[in-house]
């Protein structure tokens, strides 16, 4: 810590404090023009000049960028400070004399009016004073450098290349939102929102977290989703050898600070949103492919998402080249990476356990890490050729044709097939979390993890301990999370990018400051008041709805609602054997010492009685919960409190699955 | 006594601190709070706050994903 003195008031601060921020924690205020929270200091406007002493010797500095090493007096008022300052705003106040912030500033010094004309003055109340938040909070804040200075002296000015907006430019509003004079005015809404100005306001909630955290949080500017790669692997999360294992030593060469540093080049947003300033979606410029149809050539990927990356390792391939290039090929085939690579785990456990072999796959060796073999079938994928055409097919109808035609154990193939509903599970490993097991194996749409990712409350923070718990959370988030979906919007600017002081919020999983913003903008679009409750009702009710037509089309009950026991427990003693500390102190808390003397084959039945029946438990909890009857349909009740009851055939259709 | 990490035990040894702590469990993840017996450390404080033989450390990690 070091001694400043300011005005005869003595503290301490850290070494690097800035005057301004040591004089703000003395209560003592500079004026300031250019400064603000968001931007790096750069002395701009030089109106927050003060006077310091430092071994006898005095000068005057701009405080809001003075980092303070050594001992130091300061004098805010002193005669040379006052003087510097003054001079400074009496000339603003010369050019700009109906500008607000200047007349306050000025004000705050002592003038009223300058003493003398300027030959350039502009009488207009919200004249750019040219102090460069602007250009600042767009280069350095939003990074998208549309704005700049052109000019020099007299004709100097903030603009845009050659004079139009080009197309880096987001229209993120943050320049309108940070000018202090109100020069810069957004067009006007062109889609007719209620408030436009109000669902700017909201968005400024999360760009202003974006620019002052996100460095420090997810970094999802600068690495997207891939920054969960090293996060999912240390928490033995990741997806090994289809869902096996949770983590690989190898994971450090597809880790997000190799795409980050290595391959993506494109700092851009690449479309997905015009307007968002989160930008997560990156993409690698310049990337030669080696296989397919586009051999040679020399293409942008756009990714890799977190997805693409554990997918790859969940097939054991940890090549960021290779991954790039099945990133490009699913793109430009029209195939969903998670399910291309969820599917090829499959296929890979499948010849490895002899189920399939080079006979059945036209000659592909397809053990676990086999990238050329796995790149070719997604060619013949695409093709409709080979051993393509049965893996295209998914894991579903895979495991049917395994067990008709290969002969092979149905009850193995459905453990180790992990899709439910039909769609390929996204990845993570679950078996340490009852909740997200549910979130997958409950979702509509199959086992997705969008309606609900619980695994850091469940697992890690063990916030939700009882079936109560795991059953609220199973009906809060994956109503909130549809509502996004509801209203095209995304969800990583929820909670991707939270408050400073949200640790502090009653309940903060809910992150309650940007839930209010999404109030806020629904507000401001429709003209509609809503609470944070009301969008959970707008949910509910499509919730249950969709439910409803999942039933109409043979899946929308209980049987419909069962996982694959990979995503629930070990199934091979070899899954069993490699988190063994872990598995045999959970069957000793569950069964006491008698465990110990039991064979492998027998811990791991004993594992799965308890895990299967916990799992039919939370089922029960979270129908229950959400208002359903023990098949997990919709109570006739329950149609009718949300209004959707008077559907034509709606409830004739709920009373003939027994709903009551 | 042990301490006490997300309600789960963990042996305690003299001089661990936040930061060795969340090392040792590999919590990596950034968006994450500490509490210790319900005071919230914050991040700056983490190397240099010793956890004493019995503490009750919450180490909550916000949601994320997808």
């Amino acid at each position: 810590m070091i001694k400043v003195t300011i005005d005869d008031k003595r503290l301490e601060v850290e070494p690097g404090t800035t005057i301004m921020a040591a004089a703000e924690k003395a209560g003592i205020f500079i004026p300031r023009l250019c400064s603000h929270e968001l931007l790096e200091p750069y002395g701009a406007c030089r109106v927050c000049s003060v006077e310091i002493e430092q071994n006898g010797r005095t000068k005057v500095v701009t405080s809001c960028n003075y980092p303070i090493r050594s001992e130091l007096t300061v004098r805010t008022n002193s005669e040379r400070a006052t003087k510097t300052r003054s001079m400074v705003l009496e000339m603003m106040l010369a050019r700009w004399p109906k500008v607000k912030v200047v007349k306050d500033m000025a004000a705050h010094e002592g003038i009223t009016q300058a003493r003398f004309s300027h030959p350039l003055v502009d009488n207009n109340e919200n004249a750019c004073i040219l102090c460069g938040r602007c250009v600042n909070i767009c280069r350095n804040g939003v990074r998208q450098n549309v704005l700049s200075f052109e000019g020099r002296g007299s004709s100097r000015q903030v603009s845009m290349p050659y004079q139009q907006v080009p197309a880096e430019c987001v229209g993120c509003g943050a320049c309108e939102w940070i000018c202090p004079t109100g020069a810069i005015k957004m067009i006007d809404d062109p889609n007719g929102s209620a408030d436009w100005d109000r669902i700017r306001r909201a968005g400024m909630v999360v760009t202003r977290e974006l620019i002052l955290f996100d460095d420090d949080q997810c970094q999802m500017r600068r690495k997207g989703t891939s920054n969960l790669v090293d996060v999912m692997n240390d928490y033995d999360l990741l997806p090994v050898h289809n869902y096996r294992f949770g983590s690989h030593p190898d994971a450090k060469f597809v880790q997000s600070e190799v795409f980050a540093s290595k391959f993506v080049t494109n700092g851009l947003p690449d479309g997905c949103a015009l307007g968002c300033d989160m930008a997560c979606a990156h993409a690698a410029d310049d990337f030669e492919l080696q296989t397919g149809p586009d051999k040679g050539k020399r293409v942008i990927v756009d990714g890799p998402e977190y997805e693409t990356v554990g997918g790859s390792t969940n097939m054991g391939i940890f090549d960021p080249r290779w991954i790039l290039e099945m990133n490009y090929y699913c793109d430009n085939y029209g195939i969903d990476t998670i399910s291309f690579c969820t599917l090829m785990a499959f296929v890979m456990e499948c010849y490895e356990n002899g189920i399939l072999d080079k006979e059945k796959t036209g000659g592909l060796e397809l053990n676990f890490g086999a990238k050329d073999a796995a790149m070719e079938v997604l060619h013949q994928m695409a093709r409709g050729e080979g051993f393509g055409l049965v893996a295209g097919q998914g894991i579903r109808r895979m495991k049917k044709k395994f067990a008709e035609e290969y002969g092979a154990d149905p009850k193995f193939l459905q453990d180790i097939g992990m899709e439910a509903k039909g769609l390929e599970y996204s990845e993570y490993v679950t078996k340490e979390s009852l909740a997200q097991q549910g979130g997958y194996g409950i979702a509509l749409k199959g086992a997705q993890h969008d309606e609900a990712w619980l695994i850091f409350m469940d697992m890690v923070n063990k916030q939700i301990p009882s079936f109560e718990d795991k059953a609220e959370a199973l009906h809060y988030f994956p109503m909130w999370r549809t509502w996004f979906g509801l209203n095209g919007l995304c969800k990583l600017p929820w909670n991707d990018i939270e408050p400073e002081d949200n640790a502090q919020e009653k309940e903060p999983h809910k992150v309650p400051k940007h839930t209010q913003a999404y109030c806020d903008f629904f507000a401001g679009v429709t003209g509609r008041e809503v609470s944070a409750d009301d969008l959970i009702t707008m949910s509910e009710r499509v919730y249950n709805f969709q439910r409803i037509f999942n039933l109409k089309m043979g899946f929308g009950t209980r049987e419909h609602d069962a996982i694959p026991y990979r995503s629930v427990g070990p199934v091979t003693e070899e899954e069993y054997l490699s988190r063994q500390d872990r598995y045999d102190e959970q069957l000793k808390e569950l069964e006491g010492d008698s465990v110990a003397g039991m064979s492998t084959a027998e811990k791991l039945q004993m594992l799965r009685k308890h895990r299967e029946d916990r799992y039919a438990k939370l089922l029960d909890a979270v129908y229950l919960r959400r208002g359903w009857t023990s098949n997990g349909i919709p109570r006739i009740e329950t149609a009718k409190k949300l209004g959707i009851d008077k559907v034509d055939g709606l409830v004739e259709l709920l009373k003939e699955h027994g709903a009551h | 006594m042990p301490i006490l990490v997300n309600g789960q035990p963990r042996e305690w040894t003299a001089g661990l601190t936040v930061s060795m702590l969340l090392e040792e469990m590999k919590f990596s993840f950034p968006l994450k709070t500490v509490f210790v017996n319900g005071k919230r450390i914050p991040k700056s404080e983490h190397s240099r706050k010793t956890l004493s033989d019995g503490d009750k450390i919450e180490v909550i990690h916000m949601m994320s994903g997808g």
